[in-house]
């Protein structure tokens, strides 16, 4: 198991470096003088070029590009990402502030997404070939063609402004009023669940249509075990295990969608943060935000590979040493 | 959507743009509900918190340097003082100084300050720091610094008394110290993070993209000693999850609201649609008159103005409200005067640029702010008159700091904007027009500049009126240099627990007014 | 990437009515994708107004004979700019997708032929851009580079040139230990004329399934940046950016925000089906049931 996670590890390291390489080089490659921003207006003014060139040693901009990297970099992984151009303040504490509202809407939708994509994946590999099924797939290929933000929109002029039953945007932190925050949470987090549910029930039926037809399931039918036990022990079990691997990889379409649906709900999260740091020039902000969710992105893959590996006696027999 | 990215920047729109700032008047002692104060018993009232709205966070509170209306309005009034303010009605009325004499020849202006002001560090306010606050306008090029172009000397008398030397009678003094705020020397390092001042309410916290929050100065023993125990700004992504809050009860008031949004509260009991007596807001489009060869011709100037339809910008864009304009100030200035209105005729547009030489027509562009929704639209309806009318205009959305940029170097043909006019009506021409009338890239004109300085330098009322008559009239003939579109409605929602709400035609809240019940 | 299973079962049994129903899909999937790709060439043909054209005193009008879905907030016929917005999102599927390939395909072709460091390399770049959600990945370059149409369709095309490029390769290796790339092989064929001519022939089914479904995502991502502002500017009509001005209007002109998701959806829909259906008949081992 040890030997598993050193090797995975060693994986996304190159990951971990040509994700930040880019990150770096599009804000290279973006306009402006870090440190005139960093300064404002008054880096226009004569007396201030002194200061600005100070400024400019300050944050290693006179220092060769590959150097800049370099420290860059290593400020990134002691967990410095920078100073906001417009708060001064640092980028790690702004997310961090907007962490809980993101993760809320994340947690809430993959949760919402699962409990409903079980039991219909499930229902339509069992009865397959049925009208169920069908409608279910129906569904499912509808799901994944239905852009969220307008299905965010759709839901709010349903919901808020034709039945008035729900607030149509806003966030409101969970420990300052729980029922309340759980009750703005149910439109965003439904509209990011959308395409999870779709993608998850389609997934889960075909593999399950698969597992269905494995040789030991047939046996364990065959020995004359009730077909919902079978189910739970056999099929659900193994299908389950891939459905983890397309959960990881969904986790990166969260993210994007967050950023999206953050906006449609006015969910004032990471998402939007990142936003308002795209129209305010706010790079450093920019920079970091991606970087931080290319990373949650990175490192959640990480641990499902993990999880998989140590639900999976096939891959925990390869490495036990 | 549209308004999720002006929120960002609509409530920002600059205040070097729109003019001086304002200022929390003298509570309106009007006895209603029985909570309106009196000074005194005001430092035992309890007015309850009032939670405000605001799409733009706040970043830096150094009153000197913070040109947002935001800042102004929510935090520079409360936290800090200033010599004179902007009433209700928009006239200049005592604040930090009770009284003031003026000598015979209008250069000096001798200021008397409140006994027992005192800042929120304890230290009593002293004539010192008024000289020292308007030294540093100057001294630090601040954004307010040419407020002191007419300014020869400024001196403490003695601890109460503060006088100002002016090299000639200038009109607009009153007004222009309403916007420079008193700052404390020993606070100056921290100012921007940690404001400390002597205004009626005392900084507490910002928490970055969250939250100001603002309590009541116990020590203030002002006229205008605040109610509200605490002032809660609540940083929200836009106009629709601020209204939504509002809604749900957890803000109060809303400020700033777009006329699109504002409708939806009419005839709601619970809520009331505030604004001020006269709207000072103005949108204007301005141009760069000989950066773009065609724009020198005034029956082009003409044509354009002409190919603008304002009755639909009236009712697509600000809903009905407000009202299209042609002349350069608000209707509520004692200055303006009516004269012909331009109105929509792309056919006769069309007339007018052949007979400039421009059979075939021309291109054009104008700039906006990516985000603000008024400017887009108005833009986009412009676009449609003037296609008309032979003219290809091509919208260039840019982000406020590229507009800016242009803005200030006038790099532009046409550009959109609005203009919160001041009291008085030299702050238009000051601001909007004199940049223009210098810059030989421009528009310039040497006697209207004349004009311009005449008007501020008269201490006569009617010889000024007669002065920006003279000017109003010269800017409407020659449609230069800028068009004015129409006003702009000042809107505010709060809930029906706010009490004594009060505006003025800036847009400013005075917030000492203010009580919130439960 | 739409999960990589097919949407609907092919039936094997023509003659069935499942066999007939299967005629009807075919023709419905035909008629949606020609209908979109005719608005897309010839907008004029089927708006009735101009997508600019502004009628003032008839703005954000309800759905009616005059104006099919109503009008916007400058009475712009929402129909028209709907009709015409499909241009823009053809544009940025094809457009994107094209380039992609025109990168992709031959650094695959290539890095699979050649294999080595080089080889090694290049997947670890591109293994990193795979790792990178697309719409992060977007926006990252937006931010860099400002909104515009070019912008949208060169970044989505950068978020595709690794996805084409791992399936060339894929496929390359696989073929290259066939006996017919062996044989070309053997008798004296050039790398160039084995990858042109033989090998890239080979890779057309699955770089075709991947352009459509890839397009249809492209479609996905240009309409929500221009949502958020940082794609297509206005005034050319873009369904994404029709949205961002209808959602203020959604408490007055509920139907504004109707009509632009209805086309994104179906033209996204239309796409995908397309090209589960192109993969079922190019490459019947697909079929997976």
């Amino acid at each position: 198991m040890g030997r598993y996670c050193l090797r995975r590890l060693m994986q996304i390291g190159p990951a971990l470096l040509a994700m930040s390489l880019v990150v770096f080089a599009a804000m290279q490659l973006a306009p402006g003088d870090p440190a005139v921003m960093r300064m404002g207006r008054a880096a226009a003014r004569p007396e201030n070029q002194a200061a600005l060139e100070a400024l400019r040693k300050e944050m290693g901009l006179d220092k060769p590009l590959l150097m800049q990297y370099g420290l860059w970099l290593s400020q990134v992984a002691r967990g410095n990402f920078g100073v906001s151009h417009r708060s001064d303040r640092p980028v790690f504490a702004l997310i961090g502030a907007r962490l809980p509202a993101s993760l809320q809407l994340i947690g809430i939708s993959l949760t919402l997404s699962l409990l409903v994509a079980i039991p219909l994946g499930t229902w339509a590999a069992l009865a397959r070939r049925s009208v169920a099924d069908h409608l279910i797939m129906a569904f499912s290929v509808a799901g994944v063609a239905i852009p969220g933000f307008w299905m965010g929109l759709i839901l709010i002029l349903v919901f808020a402004v034709r039945l008035d039953w729900l607030p149509p945007s806003g966030y409101v932190p969970f420990w300052e009023d729980p029922a309340e925050s759980l009750r703005r949470s149910l439109l965003p987090a439904t509209t990011l669940s959308f395409y999870l549910i779709a993608t998850f029930t389609r997934f889960l039926r075909a593999d399950m249509i698969e597992t269905l037809q494995e040789d030991y399931v047939r046996t364990a039918r065959a020995k004359g075990l009730r077909s919902r036990v079978v189910l739970r022990r056999h099929v659900l079990h193994n299908a389950l295990m891939p459905m983890l691997t397309v959960m990881g990889v969904e986790v990166g379409g969260l993210m994007g969608g967050m950023v999206i649906v953050e906006q449609v709900f006015g969910w004032s999260g990471v998402g939007w943060l990142t936003l308002q740091g795209i129209f305010n020039r706010d790079y450093p902000l920019v920079q970091g935000a991606i970087m931080l969710m290319a990373l949650f992105y990175i490192l959640a893959n990480f641990g499902i590979d993990l999880l998989n590996a140590f639900l999976n006696p096939r891959i925990r027999a390869q490495y036990a040493s | 959507m549209k308004a999720r990215i002006v929120s960002m920047l609509s409530a920002v729109l600059l205040l070097f743009l729109a003019g001086a700032c304002a200022a929390p008047a003298p509570p309106p002692n009007t006895g209603e509900g029985g909570q309106a104060a009196s000074d005194m018993a005001a430092a035992s009232a309890t007015g309850g918190t009032l939670i405000i709205a605001s799409t733009q966070d706040i970043d830096n509170y150094d009153p000197h340097w913070n040109q947002l209306i935001a800042y102004n309005v929510l935090v520079g009034h409360n936290i800090f003082e200033y010599l004179t303010l902007l009433d209700a009605d928009m006239n200049t009325v005592p604040a930090l100084a009770t009284s003031w004499d003026i000598s015979a020849d209008g250069t000096e202006y001798t200021f008397h300050l409140r006994p027992g002001a005192k800042f929120h560090n304890g230290r009593d306010l002293v004539a010192d720091d008024v000289t020292y606050s308007f030294r540093r306008l100057t001294e630090q090029e601040t954004i307010y610094a040419s407020k002191m172009d007419p300014v020869i000397s400024v001196e403490a008398v003695d601890n109460a008394t503060v006088k100002f030397t002016l090299q000639a009678p200038w009109a607009p003094f009153l007004e222009d110290v309403a916007s420079i705020a008193i700052v404390p020397q020993e606070a100056i390092e921290t100012i921007s993070k940690e404001p400390v001042g002597s205004g009626p309410f005392r900084f507490v916290e910002w928490q970055p993209n969250d939250r100001i929050v603002l309590e009541r100065n116990l020590d203030y023993a002002g006229a205008m000693s605040a109610q509200l125990d605490r002032i809660e700004i609540k940083i929200l992504p836009d106009y629709a999850v601020a209204l939504t809050n509002l809604e749900a009860g957890s803000v109060d008031a809303v400020y700033e609201v777009p006329a699109a949004d504002a409708d939806r509260f009419k005839g709601r009991d619970e809520f009331v649609i505030q604004s001020p007596s006269a709207s000072n807001s103005l949108f204007l489009l301005e141009m760069a008159v000989n950066r773009h060869a065609p724009l020198q011709d005034v029956r082009v100037r003409k044509a354009l103005a002409m190919s603008l339809d304002k009755s639909a910008i009236q009712q697509n864009v600000y809903f009905g409200h407000g009202e299209p304009q042609s002349g350069s100030l608000p209707r509520s200035s004692w200055a303006f005067v009516e004269g012909e209105e331009i109105t929509y005729d792309p056919a006769g547009a069309k007339v007018l640029l052949a007979e400039a030489g421009y059979p075939e027509g021309l291109d054009l562009t104008v700039k906006v702010i990516a985000g603000v929704a008024v400017m887009e639209n108005i833009a986009t309806i412009w676009q449609n008159g003037l296609a008309e009318a032979g003219v290809n205009l091509t919208v260039e959305i840019e982000d406020l700091s590229a507009w800016l940029d242009n803005y200030v170097g006038r790099t532009y043909q046409t550009i959109a904007n609005w203009m919160n006019v001041g009291g008085d009506p030299h702050s238009m021409y000051d601001i909007i027009f004199k940049p223009h009338l210098k810059d030989p890239d421009s528009y310039p004109d040497a006697e209207m500049l004349e004009w311009i300085e005449a008007g501020a330098a008269t201490p006569d009322l009617e010889a000024r009126k007669a002065i920006y008559r003279q000017i109003q009239e010269r800017a409407l003939a020659e449609v230069a240099p800028i068009i004015v579109v129409q006003s702009q409605p000042l809107l505010a929602i709060t809930t029906d627990k706010v009490q004594g709400w009060s505006m003025n035609g800036k847009g400013d809240i005075f917030f000492t007014g203010i009580t919130v019940t439960e | 990437m739409p999960s990589s299973t097919p949407a609907f079962e092919p039936s094997t049994r023509p003659k069935s009515r499942a066999g007939v129903l299967r005629q009807v899909w075919l023709g419905l999937l035909g008629l949606s994708n020609g209908g979109f790709l005719l608005m897309a060439l010839l907008p004029g043909l089927v708006a009735p107004h101009s997508p600019y054209a502004q009628h003032p005193q008839d703005a954000l009008q309800p759905p009616s004979r005059r104006y099919l879905l109503g009008t916007d907030q400058f009475g712009r016929d929402i129909f028209s700019r709907v009709v015409f917005g499909s241009r823009v999102a053809m544009l940025v599927g094809i457009g994107s997708v094209g380039l992609a390939m025109l990168v992709g395909v031959p650094v695959g072709l290539a890095s699979g032929y050649w294999g080595g460091h080089a080889d090694a390399l290049i997947m670890r770049v591109q293994d990193a851009l795979l790792a990178f959600p697309p719409v992060l990945l977007a926006l990252l370059v937006i931010a860099s580079f400002g909104a515009s149409t070019l912008n949208v369709v060169l970044t989505i095309a950068f978020v595709y040139v690794p996805r084409f490029a791992r399936l060339v390769r894929g496929s390359v290796q696989d073929l290259k230990t066939r006996e017919f790339v062996v044989a070309s092989q053997a008798v004296g064929a050039s790398p160039w004329r084995v990858m042109l001519r033989v090998l890239l022939p080979n890779t057309v089914a699955p770089i075709t399934v991947q352009a459509t479904l890839g397009m249809a995502v492209a479609i996905l991502i240009e309409s929500g940046l221009s949502y958020l502002g940082l794609g297509v500017l206005p005034p050319t009509a873009s369904w994404g950016n029709m949205l961002q001005h209808a959602q203020t209007f959604i408490y007055r002109a509920p139907w504004f925000v109707l009509a632009p998701g209805c086309a994104i959806f179906l033209a996204v829909l239309s796409v995908n089906l397309l090209g589960d259906w192109l993969r079922e008949w190019l490459d019947p081992k697909l079929r997976l049931w």
